[in-house]
């Protein structure tokens, strides 16, 4: 300016020219240099309202209340220091009585012995940008919020108090239940009277589903967003459900809103409203894009808290279930060790007690045909005999009975096994049966098992012995031992060319004290292929049997792979 | 033969005591057998109290030991002989209906020294205390204390 004033040697030209100057420029003003308020350019007058005299009077009443204290000192200070100053403040356009954003800036004009003759000042619209940082700062701060935790209710709380004031004077975010009903979860105002207002008034009028009207519902049914940049009169009033409600509404002063829903995966989740009120805000679309990037994240986080909780009552649930099973399984366990505690003593018993009656019977039996045996004729010596074996079956039954409930009970010691040392050792064991007797073996490759050798050792004994009773009429008997690999198992089997069996009572033949045949015909307890079946399941294996009268018999039992060769 | 040594028989059960005395006969075993019918009474047999504090001081040469008993069962008298130091050498053999493993099992690790079932066949319970007689009275040594006939 100092080269202006150079060039203008006039002083009435001097200002002629400046005023040309000042009314091109928008929003300027000179004050006096006291701060006293002498021009203010035409536009800054049309955009206040103010004449020049209101705004040498009292420019303070277009400029946001809150933003006065600051501009005030500020201004002070630089009359004061003589030093150029700057203030960002809201001011209100008349227009429309919104306040914007302005950077406000007074340079002091100084004559040629340094006083200030002149404060020169001007105003820069700067409400878009402003209003666009804030936005982002907001949004930046409101998605970080949505991340951070699964506690959606509270975060979304959190965004609506995040929302007011840099957003809007009210926020509210409402979800819609199982049964299609909205639920307020948060509404935000900078003033805690007007928020416990809103609960109230939203108590007194809920919203109404039916009701067309009902925005919320509205946006909930289309899935569509809705951007009102100017509240109409009768929008307000088609809204109120009464004049009391309607009173109430106007006295808010709401303008201008944004109302959007909250989707994830294609389902409405609830609403997100903003609404300018005393502010003077206006929405625009570059709001509403900014409110449904936020919506989004808002969305989705909800829809992630709520899979989450989804997964975590399906775990607890399936935790308490396998708690339960287990304790079930406890139990049972339990009652099991009980029961067999009691079976163990209950074959106790017998082993003692039982045995000791027949025992006896067969001793005095003996003992009487020793002493009277001679006296005797053959018919009553024959009685003896009988009481005698009679009561020898008898303790081989108990002998039999303890041995296969003792087979259930033993715990199992695996180790491996070879077959072909393991046939050749029950054949020794019985050489006495095939005295006299030309039997043909047949015995394959057999491959080692894991198994626990003494039990493995009964149950080849046993088929054995039956192989070599029931071949007892076979002018040519024959003992076949083969064994097939397959995937997971191993298939033994032993046949033989006896005296074979009836197919329809296969499944009786590893049924305890199951006979086919008269004591008379081929002696036995009928405990053996009991005993035989109950060593192979315990090493989870299956027996069966296949069979013809007269053809012979073949017995298979099969041994799992083990699982750990160290086992 | 009047110089022999007595055998314990520790048994409740009179059927047995008989079908023992009769194979011990058949045998012909003919050291005396002193029968006392439940544990309670064999220690106090061996430890000369209650019924038996006057008899005479010399021990049996071997307690054949049933293991069902009445009062003291027959592992709880075996337990009480070999925890004792004096007694402890004396032999004992369990002579018993049971082929249960845990009676077996508990009884050797009490320290017995001879474990018989009782066969169900007269000629085999004849034949199997033949063997204990035969071993136990005549053909083993008694450790020092349990006094041994030693003209036998």
């Amino acid at each position: 300016m100092d080269h202006v004033t150079a060039l203008i040697a006039d002083s009435r030209e001097r200002d002629e020219v400046l005023r040309t100057i000042a009314d091109a420029v928008p929003y300027m003003w000179t004050a006096g240099p006291d701060g006293a308020i002498h021009y203010a350019s035409p536009s800054w007058l049309a955009y206040t309202g103010l004449t020049l005299e209101q705004t040498r009077s009292s420019w303070s009443t277009i400029i946001h209340p809150d933003d006065l204290p600051s501009i005030a000192s500020v201004r002070v200070a630089g009359v004061e220091s003589g030093k150029p100053y700057e203030a960002l403040c809201r001011i209100r356009r008349a227009s429309d009585r919104t306040y914007r954003w302005f950077i406000t800036r007074a340079t002091p004009l100084r004559n040629a012995d340094g006083h200030i003759v002149r404060w020169l000042g001007n105003a820069i619209d700067i409400d878009e940008q402003k209003r666009a940082a804030e936005a982002q700062e907001f949004l930046a701060a409101a998605t970080e919020t949505l991340v951070s935790s699964l506690d959606y209710e509270a975060t979304l709380r959190q965004v609506a108090r995040l929302a007011v004031p840099r957003l809007a004077d009210w926020c509210a975010v409402d979800l819609l239940d199982p049964h299609g009903s909205l639920h307020r979860v948060a509404v935000t105002h900078p003033d805690p009277a007007k928020e416990a207002l809103a609960w109230a008034l939203l108590e007194r009028y809920p919203p109404n589903p039916d009701d067309p009207n009902d925005g919320l519902y509205r946006v909930v049914r289309s899935g569509q967003p809705e951007l009102v940049p100017d509240i109409p009169p009768e929008l307000i009033e088609l809204g109120a459900r009464d004049a009391e409600h309607l009173r109430i509404i106007r006295e808010l002063q709401l303008r201008s809103y944004i109302l959007v829903p909250l989707t994830a995966r294609g389902r409405v989740l609830g609403t997100f409203s903003l609404i300018a009120a005393e502010s003077g805000r206006r929405y625009t679309p570059k709001d509403l894009t900014l409110v449904q990037d936020l919506a989004r994240s808002a969305a989705l986080a909800i829809d992630n808290a709520r899979l989450f909780r989804d997964v975590q009552r399906s775990t607890e649930q399936i935790q308490a279930l396998n708690e339960a099973l287990e304790a079930r399984v406890r139990e049972r366990t339990a009652e099991l060790e009980e029961a067999n505690q009691e079976l163990e003593s209950f074959c106790y018993s017998v082993s003692h007690d039982l045995r000791a009656p027949l025992r006896h019977v067969v001793g005095f039996a003996q003992l009487l045909a020793r002493r009277a045996g001679p006296t005797l004729d053959e018919q009553s010596q024959g009685y003896i005999t009988t009481i005698s074996e009679a009561a020898t079956q008898g303790a081989r039954l108990v002998d039999d009975l303890l041995d296969f409930s003792r087979l259930g009970r033993s715990e199992l010691n695996k180790s491996s096994v070879a077959l072909p040392d393991l046939i050749a050792s029950v054949q020794r064991e019985l050489a006495s049966e095939c005295e006299g007797r030309t039997i043909t073996w047949q015995i394959g490759a057999l491959p080692p098992v894991q198994a626990d050798p003494a039990l493995l050792r009964i149950a080849c004994k046993n088929l054995l012995s039956n192989a070599l009773k029931f071949t007892r009429p076979q002018p040519e008997p024959r003992i076949e031992i083969t064994a097939e690999l397959r995937a997971t198992e191993l298939e033994l089997c032993v046949r033989d060319n006896g005296v074979g069996f009836d197919p329809q009572f296969e499944d009786k033949l590893f049924g305890v004290f199951q006979r086919l045949h008269s004591a008379e015909e081929f002696e036995g307890t009928g405990i053996g292929l009991a005993n035989v079946q109950r060593i192979i399941a315990r090493h989870g294996g299956r027996t069966w049997a296949k069979g013809a009268v007269g053809l012979g018999a073949a017995f298979f039992f099969t041994l799992p792979h083990a699982q750990d060769p160290s086992q | 033969m009047n110089e022999l040594k007595r055998i314990l028989l520790v048994e409740d059960s009179t059927n047995d005591v008989e079908l023992i005395l009769a194979a011990f006969a058949e045998i012909k075993l003919a050291n005396e057998v002193v029968v006392v019918n439940d544990g309670q009474a064999a220690l106090d047999y061996l430890y000369r109290t209650g019924a038996y504090a006057e008899r005479e001081a010399e021990l049996p040469i071997v307690v054949l030991l049933d293991i069902k008993l009445p009062k003291l069962d027959g592992l709880e008298v075996l337990a009480r002989l070999k925890n004792d130091p004096a007694l402890k050498l004396l032999p004992v053999v369990m002579l018993t209906s049971s082929r249960e493993d845990r009676d077996l099992v508990r009884s050797y690790g009490l320290g017995v020294n001879a474990y018989v079932v009782k066969p169900v066949g007269f000629a085999e319970f004849v034949a199997a205390l033949r063997e204990i007689g035969l071993f136990w009275a005549v053909v083993n040594h008694p450790p020092p204390g349990v006094a041994r006939d030693p003209s036998a």
